[in-house]
């Protein structure tokens, strides 16, 4: 198995693994309401936990979402000429990693940050600065997955020049896995 | 360069990003953050808002709730939840000629309730409803018509993820637009349901009636969907009554799902992981789509472009109303180029000043924001709904569909101007309950 392929594996794990986590939660919520409702005394620090879970929920869903490339783009342009449409795929891909490696590296920061001033929760005092280092290892696996679809994209234009008839096929292989349309199930 | 100029530029930079295929959301943030550096000259700043915006919106506890609803969505898919719903409308309406059709719209309707997106809802019920109706010789412009446009009320019947984006984004609460959604919403389907019948009076072939079901069996067969019936419930009746906070309800409504799903022998272990690895990439999405807006937001705000128009519309000499006509036919056409969400994330900082300055309720406009967003998932040529039954039927044309749409798209049309014309009809019951 290829480098790449283990990668979305384990961009898929995480996402799996991340909203999983947010089934446990909803679980620990409706411990928490019995408890509240029916015998007056709620989970301590609930609110707490339910905070940080939810953190690394959303966190996990990024890598996966790169690896099947669902994020909304309109693809008109591209449409005109099939090699316009490549290249336009390769700066869009390549913006795309350097968002990602900006948003990478400032959540690193941010966790340093949390880390030296001890920051913890406000019920139950938990600290925070794990979770930060989770969110952020998250979006470091975002650029793996982000390269490996800008190379694919150069690739895909290189192809496109040797071999311009199979162009389109090359292009709906290997770039754009997921249709893009529209947004997937969101609105 | 005068601020308000980098501000036009800046915009100008956005649309021709979008345009050529740079994800919405990244080219939010990118283009914002480019102009953020050109009016401060401050580029660590820039750097830094990519943290802060990440950690804003991973901390926001009001968006969260997207994911519940998002996964209890795909586990009420699963556990075959819309088929129950489906069936009891049929029982109940399926003898008149275009039953179907019209359980059909109730279906959407009670699908809409659990799983808050247009896209799954026609998608769900596409899966049911058409071989139905397809059996029974119903005109296919009619079936897929119904499905598109009865799939945009999983937006507009609470609970909505894009109500939720809208709320987070103006900062109003979701409870209160989920509480406006419900007469709009009610209304929609009460004239998608008159299009079906008044289509069919002018052109009877296109649908034929089923048969009478007897009282009895209607009971049995209501009884036996208790469980999608008392999810909508518990959750709903629960946010509604402030049992639970919007969050809790919907992870109360989450578990239920589930729980439902299990006990039904219709989620196994690979339909579960199919559901959340599905879920991941919509909520991703949709948190790099309002992280975008944010960063791009404060580029805006430096521009002083959203105040300047704002003041700049109200100083016209023309009628409010007429202005919120102009916004809503601006919407519709920006509907023919662009994702109808992205576009309201991107249109919010401009509008809400304008809207909030011309004394409206930002509740109101939060529900006919909504409405129109349906208008442009059932509208050539970017109708994403009609793409959805397009894609799970390949041989029907998408003039088919299209034609099918019209008597909805008329419907749905009439339904915005009577909610804009009477605003009451949204703020009426969040008003009361306040």
């Amino acid at each position: 198995m290829t480098l790449l392929a283990n990668i979305r594996r384990l961009a898929q794990f995480a996402a799996t693994i991340g909203l999983a986590a947010l089934v446990v939660l909803s679980i620990m919520t409706m411990v928490d309401i019995a408890g509240r409702e029916l015998f007056g005394t709620p989970v301590t620090g609930f609110s707490d936990i339910s905070d940080l879970i939810i953190v690394i929920a959303a966190a996990a869903c990024f890598p996966a979402s790169l690896a099947t490339n669902q994020h909304v783009s309109v693809r008109f342009a591209g449409m005109a000429h099939w090699r316009l449409g490549a290249v336009l795929d390769f700066l869009g891909h390549g913006i795309m990693l350097a968002v990602f490696v900006l948003i990478a590296w400032q959540l690193w920061v941010y966790t340093i940050d949390v880390y030296t001033s001890g920051q913890t929760t406000w019920l139950i005092y938990i600290p925070v600065w794990p979770v930060w280092v989770l969110t952020t290892a998250l979006f470091v696996l975002c650029i793996p997955v982000q390269l490996a679809l800008v190379i694919a994209a150069a690739r895909d234009i290189r192809l496109s020049a040797q071999n311009p008839a199979g162009m389109n096929d090359a292009a709906a292989t290997s770039v754009h896995p997921e249709n893009k349309e529209g947004p997937d199930g969101t609105d | 360069m005068a601020p308000i100029e980098v501000g036009l530029v800046g915009l100008a930079c956005l649309i021709a990003a979008i345009l050529l295929h740079v994800p919405v959301g990244i080219a939010m943030a990118a283009v914002g953050a480019a102009g953020y550096v050109m009016l401060t000259g401050n580029l660590s700043g820039m750097v830094s808002l990519f943290g802060t915006e990440t950690v804003n919106m991973l901390t926001n506890q009001d968006f969260a709730v997207v994911m519940f609803f998002l996964l209890m969505g795909g586990f009420a898919g699963a556990a075959g939840i819309s088929a129950d719903i489906y069936r009891v409308a049929n029982t109940w309406i399926g003898h008149y000629r275009g039953g179907l059709s019209m359980a059909t719209i109730l279906g959407c309707a009670g699908f809409g309730a659990i799983a808050g997106s247009s896209i799954a809802t026609a998608a769900t019920m596409a899966k049911i409803a058409l071989p139905e109706m397809e059996k029974r010789n119903y005109a296919l412009s009619l079936c897929t018509g119904t499905l598109a446009a009865g799939g945009t009320l999983g937006s507009l019947i609470p609970p909505s993820i894009i109500m939720v984006i809208y709320a987070v984004q103006v900062e109003q609460f979701v409870i209160d637009l989920f509480l406006a959604a419900i007469i709009p919403g009610l209304l929609s389907v009460a004239l998608f349901v008159l299009a079906i019948r008044v289509q069919l009076m002018i052109a009877p072939h296109l649908a034929g009636a089923g048969e009478r079901i007897a009282w009895r069996a209607r009971m049995r067969e209501t009884g036996r969907a208790w469980a999608p019936i008392g999810i909508i419930v518990v959750v709903m009746g629960g946010i509604y009554s402030g049992f639970f906070t919007v969050n809790e309800g919907a992870a109360v409504g989450l578990v239920l799902t589930l729980i439902f799903a299990v006990a039904r022998k219709s989620l196994t272990r690979a339909t579960f992981t199919e559901t959340l690895f599905g879920s991941a990439g919509s909520i991703a999405m949709l948190y790099m789509i309002v992280i975008g807006a944010n960063i791009f937001g404060y580029f805006l705000t430096l521009s002083h472009m959203p105040s300047e128009v704002a003041t700049w519309v109200q100083g016209l000499d023309i009628p409010p109303l007429a202005i919120i006509f102009i916004i809503i036919a601006m919407y519709v056409l920006l509907g023919c180029v662009f994702d109808a969400l992205a576009g309201m994330v991107l249109t919010l900082p401009f509008v809400v000043p304008i809207i909030s300055g011309l004394g409206y309720d930002l509740v109101w406009w939060g529900i006919v924001n909504v409405m129109v967003i349906e208008i442009g998932m059932i509208t050539p040529p970017v109708g994403i709904n009609v793409f959805v039954i397009k894609g799970l039927r390949q041989d029907i044309p998408l003039g088919t569909i299209f034609r099918g749409i019209t008597p909805f798209l008329i419907a749905n049309v009439f339904a915005l101007l009577l909610v804009v014309l009477f605003p009451q009809l949204a703020t009426w019951l969040p008003d009361l309950l306040r």
